[in-house]
């Protein structure tokens, strides 16, 4: 906490003193995060190691803006976040000014017309799915949790979910954008900037969008997104989430199969159910769509996961890979034949409707995590109070998933029982997209105690057996979106940190963004 | 419990940020999406309910220390217990952000990091047996005239619990004069005690006082036990959630049961006891209030432990018992007023376990009058969202706090209690 | 050393490096008046080795590059050197490398034409969302680095839509892959995997394939990327619905986008639509037979029960424009149905925008579909202050980002023999574009004039395109002049 007097002064000014805090206390609730318990050179907790310089909660791109220019006049980092959920939003530096975006709240316009809403960066996706479905339209949720930021999920983040089938990975749902650059400037992106209007996020000439993300956006390592029109979409359901009752016991609330149908379909290989994926893209009929690993279908919905054996000797649960998806359409011809188009692919690779649709709760589930991902994933940490995906970065076809998921089973199941679930080695959870051109897959099944420190080294053990041989054999590639991790994967794909340094160096030349999540230049 | 006893609990919160918000599932506009009013007004992270579990984290490891600057981010909070509700789908048992900022203000008195104001309700606790900072001779006025049998001199089955908020507040006589004139019409065979109630001590707990707390639990059951008293209706939500979710924590073994006015005349109206011959033509919204709703289960005593098993799999034996709030007291109220000719009820979006709090609680009304105010503000802006003419609910603390808001604001919006409404169709 | 004898040491064969002056006009020639230098002369890699070789060469000796992969006569003059310097050709770099089926995707170097990739992939029985119809020269390459628009909104998920990644060499002289092409491995061992550079984010944090697009070659060079290609319909059938004025045609279009029906989706006026049934028009009467404006409808039926599926969208999409008062019909009235159905799928001779009176200069820009109308009129205005009959302009509206906004183009034709004519055709374009940028329209891709238009209105977009420019062609060798 040691940032110049004059500097604390100035930040104050520009955001007044109610937004602006320096307090020890106050400073390490914005040190602890999710994940921070695992890095290598951590706390052992969720507190990361270094110790922000004040915390600031600016509330227009103005007063980001100014302080930016505090921060490039008096050589600090800052770091943005929104609803902040994940080590990535963590400064990696010793006083860093936090720049909590909360007061930065607002829907500012939804077009219905041209499918887009104007969002600032802590609207939540619950909040903006909510208004859009009064309108017929939804977003393309992230499946991390409708309690995070659509905003800095499309342009900082990463961006899978349910709808990434029909609708394309969330990286392609920026249109106009509000960016406060380290540099001290405001660029409004495409049309924006050309004061046409919010409409397209590309252009004049070469796309900007192609320097605010990539496959991971910058995660705060890049100035502050502060406004972005994102597309929405047709939604033929009803105008609110049809869900009654409480935790555990939500039900839906009225009989939508009119409109959307929702199934859990099971196959005896995952060649059989990637191939499906394949086919169901292919026609051009699937709405939402999640591809699941038997264990993770149990872990997930708590109506199925008293299944998990609670000891070696207990039953082992069933391993059929599964398919969730649904099928939306207001005109009934269209639902008829997305059908007969559905069942007929099912038929040609095996698929059958699952029984555990019956069990009361899990069509409720099913339809939730498809539709408004509450606890898809955050419900995980009931088992062991931590958990995280194992595999990573990982988008490629749906055969080339199937080639990750062989390579992968044979070491995944040698750690059952220890950070695995037992018989769930299957645990992931793949979103398909744009037609199942792609898919990611993101293995969704480690778990650990996060006050036991074997279980949280044995977890990381884990993570470097498994990813080592997949990286070998160029079937992965390493992991990225961080400063060291760029540097290292870097050299195995086209050298990218490089250009990334340079395009680091070029727009933020005083660091003043933290790049422990992007990049540094030295 | 000691703030180290929630060590583990604190290490576990996910910073999810669940905490603030209502329930995904449950969001139905942007507008009222919010769960915490903590956050919501002061918007450090620290001010929501995984913040300030991260604070006892902060607190426990050693990495910072209890301040005044910290004390005032523990209290500026009504323990409503919204981001208990909110947290508990993902984290089960493990977090538990209630009871770990119940301990941190335990902690907070323990070590003298006091509230003025706090102290002075304590104060008056102590000299008066209130904490609404009245003489103690004055508590029984309210049932002038009334002749209802009073307990310290006659046995009585059932005892009516007036409470130190509609006590000592006029303004709020009308609810608990009309919840005994309620328990007479249905024959019920109750007492009061008048000038020696005391407090039931459930605000000297939420701020921090346990040892107060549990000298006037201990002081009441054994009053009431003496009286022959087997069951406490009240018609105070506080004091509701008080009785029931507090006192088994200090009370071994309380056999007294605890029910709200409102349960009561619900039975009463079912049970053709009651009946209503007025029309009461009016669009009403019901707030539902947090200890009687989401905090007003009945206590479950857990002195389990963890257990590992392979995955891992950390589990509590025996299982902690589920609270989600889904066993308060929701529909007898709404259930009174749905049978009152003329009543239309509509619902806001924020109801029943993910109500938004009314802004009284937690010492929040004695410390931070603006907090409360503007946390009862924004339950009126949604009230009146639904085209509702008024608001309904069921403590005397909400419809103080309400009507202190309208007030304030300049609104034209009546708060009645559930019983008022009940008393105008009879 | 004369250029000639430097550029013969880098390349294999001398015949691949060209100075006849009628090639190196038609370089320079275009209809976009921007004025050009004219390049020296004009090399035709054949490989990725020869363009790092000359990339290398060029950042020493500092002279200037100009990447070409379509064949002339170019419309708007992104690649007409502004400089002279030397042409790339990249036309004899057409290897169709792979065509997959099974992933739906092409791997194509930038000589490769639509007319040559849409065949090959005809017969694996897929099709490539392409623009509306193609010259038979048009490098596919080009055209998704231009991000010309395509006439199935649905597949246009992204503006990038349908380029996925990259093989490209910077202005530096670097080799680089983009996305999923980045890594690990070589091209064959990320085969091996199953892996087939079809997901085009990254590498890393930034999404280099972006950068390339509508840079107009003065960022680096590509030698071949990979196109996501779709199913090919088994059956096919469309609908057409006329319209006196394009503001009638609006909502519908709008709600069939949202439902996402059909698949080809855009808007002519009757004079686009009679030069797409006739290229070599030279009469009114066609025209005068037409719709003011033609809604162009497709819709398809894929692997499984392909009747039924065009059986329910053609029933939709009747019974919604019904809602609108609109009537959709089986053919154009008054018109060609059969040419025109033919030159949407095949190259024109002579190129349709060029039948009409040999030139054409076409003002592009991006709107929403709400305000085209506006737009439209407003050409019109325009074009009536500078006496060119607007029943000689072209309309072409087709929506994009599957929707969400909307390319707005219109066609100036006039005959490039005729200076008088010429000079007016200058004048209201400059004119026009200036009124319509004033207005709203977003020129994405700006082309000459609009490149210090458009950036002078976004001064902070400008310097960031700059900074772009510093780090992949420091020595500003790549088409230097364009953009800002």
């Amino acid at each position: 906490m040691s940032i110049a007097k004059d500097a604390y002064k100035m930040l104050e000014s520009v955001v007044g003193p109610e937004n602006i805090s320096q307090d020890p206390t106050m400073l390490d609730v914005y040190s602890y995060h999710f994940l921070a318990e695992l890095q290598r050179k951590g706390t052992g907790t969720k507190f990361v190691p270094h110790k922000p310089g004040a915390v600031v909660l600016p509330g227009s791109v103005e007063q980001v803006q100014g302080i930016i220019s505090v921060c490039n006049r008096f050589g600090l980092k800052s770091k943005a976040h929104s609803t902040s959920f994940g080590s990535w939003n963590a400064h990696s530096w010793e006083d860093v000014v936090i720049i909590d975006l909360r007061r930065m709240d607002k829907i500012l316009e939804i077009d219905e017309k041209n499918m887009y809403a104007v969002v600032e960066p802590y609207v939540t996706w619950a909040q903006l799915q909510a208004e859009a479905m009064k309108l017929g339209m939804t977003p393309s949720l992230a499946g991390v949790g409708c309690q995070t930021s659509p905003l800095a999920n499309v342009t900082c983040g990463l961006g899978m979910g349910p709808f990434n089938i029909s609708m394309g990975f969330n990286e392609r749902h920026a249109l106009g954008v509000e960016w406060a650059l380290p540099n001290g400037e405001i660029l409004r992106m495409g049309s924006l900037g050309s004061r046409a209007g919010w409409f397209c996020g590309d252009g004049p000439g070469p796309s900007l969008r192609g320097i605010l993300r990539g496959e991971y956006g910058n995660l705060g390592g890049l100035g502050v997104v502060t406004k972005c029109a994102i597309k929405l979409f047709d939604w033929p359901g009803p105008s609110e989430i049809p869900i009654e009752g409480m935790f555990p016991k939500l039900r839906l609330s009225e009989d939508i199969s009119d409109r959307l149908k929702y199934f859990l379909i099971t196959f005896s290989d995952r060649e059989r159910r990637n191939e499906a994926t394949r086919l169901i893209g292919e026609a051009e009929i699937a709405y939402q769509m999640y591809a699941w690993g038997h264990g993770f279908l149990l872990a997930a919905v708590p109506e199925l996961s008293h299944l998990i054996p609670r000891n070696p000797e207990d039953k082992k649960p069933p391993k059929d890979p599964v398919l969730a998806m649904s099928l939306a359409s207001n005109s009934p011809d269209e639902l008829l034949y997305q059908e007969k188009v559905l069942m007929k692919i099912l038929d040609k690779t095996g698929g059958k409707l699952s029984d555990y649709m019956n069990i009361l709760g899990v069509a409720c589930t099913i339809f939730r995590y498809l539709t408004r991902p509450d606890y898809l994933f955050s419900g995980l940490a009931r088992f062991a109070s931590g958990w995280w995906i194992t595999l990573f970065d990982f988008v490629g076809t749906p055969d080339s998933i199937t080639e990750v998921q062989k390579s992968a089973i044979g070491t995944l199941e040698k750690w059952e029982g220890k950070n695995i679930l037992l018989g769930c080695a299957d645990s992931y959870c793949q979103p398909m997209y744009e037609g199942a051109h792609v898919g990611y897959l993101d293995h969704s099944g480690g778990y650990y105690d996060v006050c036991d420190t074997e279980s949280r080294q044995s977890y990381t053990d884990m993570i470097m057996e498994i990813n080592r041989p997949l990286v070998e054999k160029n079937i992965i590639h390493p992991t990225i979106a961080s400063n060291k991790a760029n540097q290292r994967a870097g050299m195995l794909m086209s050298n990218f940190h490089e250009w990334q340094k340079k395009i680091k160096a070029a727009f933020d030349p005083r660091s003043v963004s933290d790049g422990g999540y992007y990049i540094e230049v030295d | 419990m000691a703030l180290e006893n929630v060590e583990k609990n604190a290490l576990r919160c996910l910073r999810c940020s669940n905490c603030k918000w209502v329930p995904g599932a449950h969001v139905k506009s942007w507008r009222f999406a919010q769960i915490c009013p903590s956050i919501f007004k002061y918007n450090f992270h620290a001010y929501s309910g995984g913040g300030r579990v991260i604070t006892a984290a902060s607190i426990i490891s050693g990495r910072t220390e209890l301040t005044d600057e910290v004390a005032e981010i523990i209290y500026k909070c009504q323990l409503c217990g919204g981001c208990d509700i909110a947290c508990r789908p993902s984290m089960g048992g493990f977090v538990e952000p209630l009871d770990v900022i119940r301990e941190l203000r335990i902690k907070a008195v323990g070590e003298g990091f006091l509230v003025p104001e706090h102290m002075m309700a304590i104060e008056s606790l102590k000299n008066e047996d209130n904490m609404v900072q009245k003489p103690k001779a004055e508590r029984g006025d309210w049932a002038e005239g009334l002749d209802i049998k009073n307990i310290t001199q006659e046995k009585a089955e059932v005892v009516f619990h007036a409470g130190c908020k509609a006590s000592f507040d006029r303004d709020l006589w009308g609810q608990i004069r009309g919840a005994v004139l309620l328990l007479k019409e249905a024959g019920v065979d109750f007492g009061i005690m008048g000038k020696d109630e005391v407090c039931c001590g459930g605000r000297a707990y939420s701020i921090g006082y346990m040892g107060e707390f549990t000298k006037y639990a201990e002081h009441n059951i054994e009053t009431w036990k003496n009286a022959g008293v087997k069951k406490v209706v009240t018609a105070c939500a506080d004091g509701f959630g008080a009785l029931r979710n507090l006192y088994p924590k200090v009370i071994e073994e309380m056999d007294i049961e605890v029910i709200h006015i409102s349960q009561y005349l619900d039975e009463f109206i079912k049970e053709g006891k009651i009946k209503f011959s007025k029309e009461v033509p009016m669009k009403v919204t019901y707030h539902d209030p947090c200890n009687l709703g989401r905090l007003g289960e009945a206590y479950a005593k857990w002195d389990g432990v963890e257990k590992k098993l392979p995955g891992p799999i950390v589990e509590f034996d025996p299982p902690k018992p589920e609270r989600y709030g889904v066993n308060g007291v929701y529909e007898p109220p709404r259930n009174i007023l749905k049978s009152i000719p003329g009543i239309e009820l509509v619902e806001m979006e924020r109801i029943r376990e993910h109500s938004w709090c009314c802004g009284a609680g937690g010492g929040a009304i004695d410390a931070y009058p603006d907090f409360a105010l503007s946390t009862a503000k924004e339950r009126i802006e949604e009230a009146k969202s639904t085209g509702a003419e008024a608001m309904a609910t069921a403590c005397p603390w909400c419809i103080r706090n309400f009507r202190d808001a309208v007030e304030k604001y300049g609104y034209n919006f009546p708060v009645y209690d559930v019983i008022d409404l009940a008393l105008k169709a009879m | 050393m004369p250029i000639k004898e430097e550029l013969e040491k880098l390349i294999m064969d001398e015949d691949h490096l060209v100075e006849d002056h009628e090639i190196l006009a038609g370089i320079t020639q275009n209809f976009g008046f921007i004025k050009g230098g004219m390049p020296e002369c004009v090399v035709r890699a054949k490989d990725t080795d020869e363009v790092q070789k000359l990339i290398k060469w060029s950042n020493k000796s500092k002279i200037p590059i100009t990447p070409i992969s379509s064949g002339a006569p170019h419309l708007r003059g992104g690649a007409t050197p502004l400089f002279g310097g030397v042409a790339m050709d990249l036309s004899l770099m057409d290897k169709l490398i792979n065509v997959d089926r099974r992933y739906r995707v092409a791997m194509v170097e930038p000589g490769v034409t639509f007319y040559q990739l849409k065949a090959e992939l005809k017969k694996a029985g897929m099709r490539i969302p392409a623009p509306l119809s193609p010259r038979k020269n048009k490098s596919v390459v080009g055209s998704v680095l231009e991000r010309e628009p395509i006439t199935i909104p649905k597949y246009h998920i992204d503006m990038s839509a349908p380029l996925l990644c990259a093989e490209v060499v910077f202005g530096t002289g670097d080799l680089f892959r983009t996305g999923e092409a980045s890594g690990p491995g070589t091209l064959e061992e990320q085969a091996v995997a199953k892996r087939k550079q079809v997901w085009d984010s990254g590498p890393g944090q930034i999404s280099f394939a972006r950068l390339l697009q509508a840079a107009q070659g003065s960022l680096g060079v590509v030698t071949w990327c990979t196109l996501r290609c779709e199913v090919l319909p088994t059956i096919r059938d469309f609908l057409f619905i006329s319209a006196d004025n394009v503001s009638q045609l609006v909502d519908f279009v709008y709600r069939m986008l949202r439902l996402k029906l059909g698949d080809e989706c855009f808007i002519l006026n009757g004079q686009n639509s009679a030069l797409l049934m006739d290229a070599n028009l030279s009469t009114n009467s066609l025209r005068q037979g037409l719709p003011n404006w033609i809604l162009v409808l497709g819709i398809s039926g894929y692997d499984y029960f392909p009747e039924e599926r065009v059986s329910y969208q053609r029933r939709n999409l009747i019974s919604i424009a019904r809602q609108f008062g609109l009537v959709p019909k089986q053919v154009i009235p008054g018109g060609k149905t059969g040419a025109f159905l033919k030159n949407l799928e095949n190259p024109t001779e002579p190129y349709w925008k060029l039948g009409l009176k040999g030139g054409c200069s076409e003002i592009f820009f991006l709107t929403t579909l709400d305000k085209v109308s506006g737009f439209v009129n407003l050409m019109y205005e325009v074009c009536r202050k500078y006496q060119y009959d607007v029943n000689d302009l072209g309309v072409y509206i087709q929506p994009t980002q599957q929707g969400r906004n909307c390319h707005c183009e219109f066609n100036l034709y006039y005959d490039p023999k005729d200076p008088k004519e010429e000079e007016k055709v200058r004048r209201l374009f400059s004119v026009a574009s200036d009124a319509i940028m004033k207005k709203g329209g977003f020129f994405s891709r700006p082309y000459g004039d609009w490149a210090q238009m458009a950036y002078n209105r976004d001064a902070v977009s400008r310097q960031a395109v700059r900074e772009l420019k510093g780090i992949f062609d420091p020595n500003n060798i790549m088409n230097p002049g364009k953009l800002c």
